[in-house]
């Protein structure tokens, strides 16, 4: 299904800058996510100054330090820290909008960077919004402090994904550096304005997992396996330890993920409902779009309210159980009544409890 | 210019219902019910009557509210389903069959003439009522398109009033569902209900993807609860509505955040803090 691309894609990282923002600074846990991140199509992990000073320098003189860029304002101040840091690649980010004056500020900004021997990314957090022409004013100053990548943020996420598309398209036709996309996630529309990112062209994309970030960006998984099983992406890494590694890294930060997390929650391999266990029981392809495995997790089958008599059958015969279909519609009432009442799906004991009812209200007879 | 009107279809009580573990008591139904009609949205699927009984009387409750929502009964295809509907009192009727190869062949273990002739018989028999037909495609996103038209014009002619097209395993991205969709409304005689889910996190771009292509309803659930990765969610197809395309569906935003904390209660979840709109860290539109 769907349209085959097989360009490289290269993920940048704002899962660590948001752990240290909440200010989870072990550098035991940090070097562990990033060795995890690094099995991901990883490119750099960035993280904010202001976040480095917090922590206490964590990351210096560390050589894992090459893999990080470390962010700062158009600020001289803060690109110098930066230095002393220890980072040799930095991000200089700033926003287009009402202040004129911004393109000397800026240049100010990159002319320290290039002077104190810097790797220059430039972000500007709010491109999307601006026409070619604008970001075009930018390509003097690009070329002229020899900056690596261009940023193209959307840090609000104030575009739709065909007009991501569009303005990226064209972007990529006249940019004279390779150009990255940033995604906010405020509406919720991160995962399509990246994936349509990576379709105009672009390789460089930001995401965290499980979209973590103040704002949200969008989630790793997403992007990764959408690449992957939709457009069938080979290039994209295998996800068979995904949904493991992104529990790893965000119970790091004592983040709890959602059962029902697209790609990675445990529950989004759980079937309940008679008609879709009836589907995965005779193809499991009728209600999965990708095995559970190829993503690190497991099938189950929940048996509650809306359970049918086929997920009843099966979930008995795994028990070592025998039932026919009439006992097992009048077994599926009390089930059901049992997960009404309690508001939950029916456990394995509470099962055995209604079949031993059962048998002694039919007398054990034919079950 | 986008031109065409987009409704939206709550489906909370139904496939939100279906999400494995979640059961909604009767009380929060019924509330969930009130708050959706005070958001002003105007079609709600209001569950199974052929769950059985208790589910009946509790659709029965729903029925005698006086609200101004449209409250639908979702069916299978059968007819022993339908009259549970009928019985029950719905004006609105949902009924349902699987238009892809895949799960014709694989679940009902039939052909594609024996679903438009179950569509046929189930569609005269509400007919015979005068009730409000909706039909819905399952994986319709994995079907044929000729026979999707085909399903559709059977539908058109008993009737029904839309045709939702189910993008029942989320396997669409936006592109995809845009040319798809576009494709199907130049020649469907009856208008399109997106159904999206969520298990690439694509189901909201897919949605605005129908939306941009044509579609004139959405279905979707309160926080986007559902069968797997779930739903799209109403809070951001509305929010997104109007920053994106400047549409005013009619749902009282202020409503939204009342709406997702019951839900989410109801369901027995925590928000996620990084949720989009209604989340704790998440920037509120609302």
């Amino acid at each position: 299904m769907g349209c085959k691309m097989n360009r490289k894609i290269s993920i940048v990282d704002h899962t660590v800058n948001e752990v240290l923002r909440l200010g989870y600074y072990n550098p035991d846990d940090i070097h562990l996510m990033l060795s995890i991140l690094k099995k991901y199509a990883l490119d750099f992990v960035d993280i904010s100054l202001h976040h480095v000073e917090k922590s206490g320098g964590i990351f210096e003189a560390d050589d894992l330090c090459n893999r990080i860029r470390c962010i700062v304002n158009c600020s001289e101040r803060e690109i110098v820290l930066a230095k002393e840091l220890g980072f040799s690649n930095i991000i200089i980010n700033c926003s287009l909008g009402s202040n004129i004056s911004i393109y000397s500020i800026l240049e100010s900004a990159l002319k320290k960077a290039c002077d104190s021997g810097h790797t220059i990314y430039l972000c500007i957090d709010n491109a999307i919004e601006f026409a070619t022409e604008v970001t075009g004013k930018l390509s003097p100053l690009v070329v002229k402090y020899g900056v690596e990548r261009l940023i193209i943020g959307d840090i609000d996420g104030n575009s739709d994904p065909f007009t991501t598309y569009d303005r990226l398209r064209d972007l990529l036709k006249s940019e004279q550096c390779p150009i990255e996309y940033l995604g906010g996630n405020e509406y919720g529309m991160a995962t399509a304005n990246t994936l349509s990112a990576l379709k105009a062209g672009v390789e460089y994309v930001a995401t965290s997992v499980s979209g973590i970030g103040v704002p949200g960006m969008a989630p790793m998984e997403e992007v990764l396996m959408a690449a992957r099983h939709l457009w069938k992406n080979q290039l994209v890494p295998d996800g068979s330890n995904l949904a493991i590694d992104c529990k790893t890294i965000l119970s790091k930060a004592g983040i709890l993920l959602p059962d029902e997390k697209a790609v990675i929650g445990s529950r989004v391999f759980a079937h309940e409902s008679g008609i879709h266990v009836d589907g995965i029981l005779k193809n499991p392809e009728l209600y999965e779009i990708m095995k559970p495995e190829e993503v690190g997790l497991s099938r189950y089958l929940v048996i509650g309210k809306h359970s049918g008599t086929a997920s009843l059958m099966y979930k008995f015969r795994q028990m070592n159980f025998s039932l026919s279909q009439d006992n097992a519609t009048e077994l599926l009432k009390m089930v059901r009544n049992v997960a009404i009442s309690q508001k939950k799906p029916v456990t394995d004991l509470q099962l055995e409890l209604i079949y031993s009812l059962q048998m002694e209200l039919v007398g054990y007879k034919e079950l | 210019m986008i031109r065409n009107s987009f409704e939206i279809v709550d489906t909370t009580l139904r496939d939100g219902e279906q999400s494995a573990g979640v059961v909604f008591s009767e009380e929060e139904k019924i509330k969930i019910v009130l708050a959706l009609d005070k958001a002003n949205v105007k079609w709600i699927e209001a569950g199974i009557p052929a769950m059985g009984n208790e589910e009946c009387e509790t659709l029965k409750k729903m029925l005698k509210l006086p609200i101004k929502s449209h409250l639908i009964a979702w069916n299978r295809a059968n007819l022993n389903d339908i009259k549970a509907s009928i019985a029950c009192g719905f004006q609105f009727i949902h009924v349902s069959l699987p238009v892809s190869d895949l799960h014709i062949k694989y679940k009902l273990q039939k052909s594609r003439g024996w679903v438009l002739n179950q569509l046929k018989t189930c569609l005269a028999y509400l007919k015979s009522y005068g009730v409000t037909i909706i039909v819905g495609a399952e994986d319709a996103s994995r079907a044929n398109p000729e026979f999707f038209l085909e399903y559709a014009n059977i539908a058109a002619s008993y009737g029904a009033v839309r045709i939702r097209y189910a993008d029942t395993v989320g396997c669409l991205d936006h592109f995809m569902t845009h040319d798809k969709i576009e494709n199907i409304i130049k020649r469907s005689p009856i208008p399109i209900e997106v159904h999206a889910h969520n298990d690439f996190g694509l189901a909201l771009a897919n949605t605005m993807a129908a939306y941009r292509a044509g579609a004139e309803f959405a279905s979707v659930t309160i926080t986007g609860i559902g069968e797997r990765a779930g739903n799209a969610s109403m809070e951001e197809t509305v929010a997104s509505l109007r920053q994106f395309y400047h549409y005013d569906c009619g749902i009282q935003l202020h409503m939204l955040p009342v709406l997702a904390e019951m839900a989410v209660k109801a369901s027995g979840r925590t928000l996620f803090s990084y949720k989009p709109l209604v989340g704790n860290l998440a920037y509120h539109a609302f």
